[in-house]
C-alpha cells in the first residue's frame, strides 16, 4: 500500500513538474543538438512521454537513445534517477553511446526542474551506460544544459 | 530544622544540572522554563548547524519549532509537542531527549557535543572530513595512518570523545598531508607522497592504466578517431573537489582545439578517474601526437613522461 502511494506520489510529481516536454535529438549532417518541443499527454507520466519521443526522431534527425530502454524513473527531491534496462545499452558504438547520453541528460534537465540526474540499472547502481561512460556519479544541471560539443 | 534544612538542601542539588555546550556553560538549574528553552535551542542551533528555530509569538501563546518539534507556551505553562498547556518547566535531560539534542552525562553535567564529526572519506588524492560546530579535532600522522584526535568534546557514530581521544584512525600509506579548513564544515587534507615527482601519464583508452593523478600531473589518453578531445565534466558528487582537474584540462583541451582543429566533447569518460587532470585524446593521425604532447607538456611544465609514444597503428579506432 505505502509502495502505490509512493508510486501514485511519483506519477503526480511527474506530471506537476511539466506539461511541455523538451526532447534533444542529433543533427544528421553535424554532431549538433537540435532542441523540440511536445506538448505531452498528461495521461502517462512525462518522463515516459519524453522517453517516447526520445525513441522516435522526428524527420531529418537522429536519436541515439536505444528503444524501449527505460524501465523506470524516480523524483528524489531535486534528483531524478533513470532506470535503464541493461540489455537494451549493450553493442553500442563510442559515437551512439555519447550521443545518447547527450540527448537524455540535456532533454531531461531541459524539460524537470531539477539539479540532479542519476542513472541506474536494472535497479542498480552501475559503473558504465554501455562500455565508455562512467554512470557511478550522479551528472549536474550546470554541466548539462548546453550541448557539450564545442 | 536543621536536618530537615539539610535535607532540603541535598535534594535541591541532587537535581539541579548543569547543561554545558563542550566546555561553555549554557544552563544551570533544577528545571527549564520556556524562556531557558528558548534560548537554549537557538544556542544549539546556531553551534551545531541546525535549521534556525522558528519562534511566533501571538498575543495569547508563543510557538517555538525546532528540529522537528514544537513547543507551546501560554501564560507560563507550556505543551510539548500536542496538548493542552499545563507545566511550567521541565528537567534538563527531558529538554535534550525531546529536541533530540546528543549530550552525555557526567554526574550532573549533561554535556551537548562542541562537534560532531560526520565522517572521512578518501576522495582520489583527498582525504575528505566533515563536521558540525566548532572543530574541536587535529590531526596527527602516526605510521601508515592519519589519526584524528579530539581537542574537546566530540561526538562521531554516537560516541563522545574527550580531549586527547582518537575518534577516528584512516589508513593513508606513505603520504604526507596539507590540510586546507573550509569555511563550513569540511577539511580537505591533501596526501602527498614526499618527492614525487610531477609526471605526464600517457595510457591508451581501455587498458585501465589511468591512475587518480595528483593535480600538478596530468594524464593523456589515447585512441584514433576524428579529432576530438574528451574532457570529463565536473558531477555534484564531488562538491567541487574536481573543479580544479576539470579546468586545468579543458584549458589545455581549448589549446588543442585551436592549434590543431580538435573538436571539444565533454563526457564522463570511464578511462579518466573522477578529479583527476586528464585528457582522452582521438588522435586524427601519427603525427598530432607529439603536437598534442608539446602542448601539454608547454601548459604544464612538466618534463617527465611516463611511457612512450603510443604505437598509432595499435591505437584502438573509436571512429567519429
Amino acid at each position: 500500500m505505502r509502495r502505490l502511494s509512493i508510486v501514485l506520489l511519483i506519477l503526480i510529481s511527474f506530471q506537476i513538474l511539466a506539461v511541455e516536454i523538451q526532447a534533444v535529438f542529433v543533427d544528421y549532417n553535424k554532431d549538433i543538438g537540435v532542441v523540440k518541443r511536445f506538448e505531452v499527454d498528461e495521461t502517462i507520466p512525462v518522463i515516459f512521454s519524453l522517453f517516447q519521443q526520445l525513441y522516435s526522431p522526428p524527420p531529418g534527425l537522429r536519436s541515439f537513445v536505444p528503444p524501449e530502454c527505460l524501465r523506470a524513473a524516480f523524483v528524489l527531491d531535486d534528483a531524478v534517477v533513470l532506470d535503464f534496462y541493461s540489455d537494451k545499452l549493450e553493442g553500442m558504438t563510442f559515437y551512439a553511446e555519447r550521443m545518447a547520453i547527450y540527448q537524455i541528460l540535456l532533454s531531461v534537465f531541459r524539460t524537470f526542474d531539477v539539479s540532479r540526474v542519476y542513472i541506474i540499472k536494472d535497479g542498480k547502481k552501475a559503473k558504465v551506460f554501455s562500455k565508455y561512460a562512467d554512470i557511478s556519479l550522479s551528472f549536474g544541471r550546470e554541466e548539462w544544459i548546453e550541448w557539450p560539443v564545442r | 530544622m536543621k536536618v530537615t534544612l539539610s535535607i532540603l538542601l541535598i535534594t535541591t542539588l541532587a537535581f539541579s544540572y548543569s547543561l554545558w555546550l563542550g566546555r561553555d556553560l549554557l544552563f544551570e538549574g533544577e528545571s527549564m522554563r520556556f524562556e531557558d528553552i528558548e534560548k537554549t535551542v537557538y544556542f544549539v542551533a546556531d553551534a551545531l548547524e541546525y535549521d534556525e528555530p522558528i519562534l511566533t509569538r501571538t498575543s495569547t501563546f508563543t510557538l517555538l519549532q525546532f528540529n522537528k518539534e514544537v513547543v507551546l507556551e501560554s501564560e507560563g505553562k507550556m505543551a510539548l509537542g500536542n496538548g493542552t498547556p499545563d507545566i511550567s518547566s521541565i528537567s534538563v535531560d527531558k529538554f535534550l531527549n525531546f529536541f533530540e539534542i546528543p549530550y552525555i552525562r557526567d554526574g550532573s553535567s549533561l554535556i551537548i557535543p562542541e562537534c560532531i564529526l560526520r565522517g572521512a572519506r578518501i576522495e582520489g588524492n583527498n582525504l575528505i572530513v566533515e563536521y558540525y560546530g566548532n572543530p574541536a579535532f587535529k590531526y596527527i600522522k602516526e605510521g601508515d595512518s592519519l589519526k584524528i584526535v579530539s581537542m574537546g568534546y566530540v561526538m562521531y557514530a554516537g560516541n563522545m570523545y574527550m580531549p586527547e581521544d582518537t575518534i577516528l584512525r584512516v589508513k593513508i600509506g606513505n603520504f604526507s598531508f596539507s590540510i586546507s579548513r573550509e569555511s563550513v564544515g569540511r577539511d580537505i587534507i591533501s596526501l602527498e607522497k614526499p618527492g614525487e615527482e610531477r609526471k605526464i601519464l600517457i595510457v591508451s583508452v581501455g587498458s585501465g592504466m589511468m591512475k587518480p593523478l595528483p593535480l600538478d600531473s596530468f594524464g593523456i589518453i589515447v585512441a584514433r578517431g576524428s579529432g576530438i578531445v574528451i574532457v570529463r565534466p565536473m558531477s555534484p558528487d564531488l562538491e567541487g573537489l574536481d573543479k580544479k582537474a576539470f579546468n586545468t584540462a579543458l584549458d589545455i583541451a581549448r589549446i588543442i582545439s585551436r592549434d590543431l582543429g580538435y573538436r571539444i566533447e565533454t563526457f564522463p569518460m570511464i578511462d579518466i578517474p573522477p578529479g583527476t587532470p586528464a585528457l582522452v585524446v582521438l588522435l586524427r593521425d601519427k603525427e598530432d601526437f607529439i603536437k598534442i604532447l608539446n602542448i601539454v607538456r608547454r601548459m604544464t611544465g612538466i618534463e617527465k613522461i611516463v611511457n612512450s609514444a603510443p604505437d598509432f597503428d595499435k591505437l584502438p579506432d573509436l571512429g567519429s
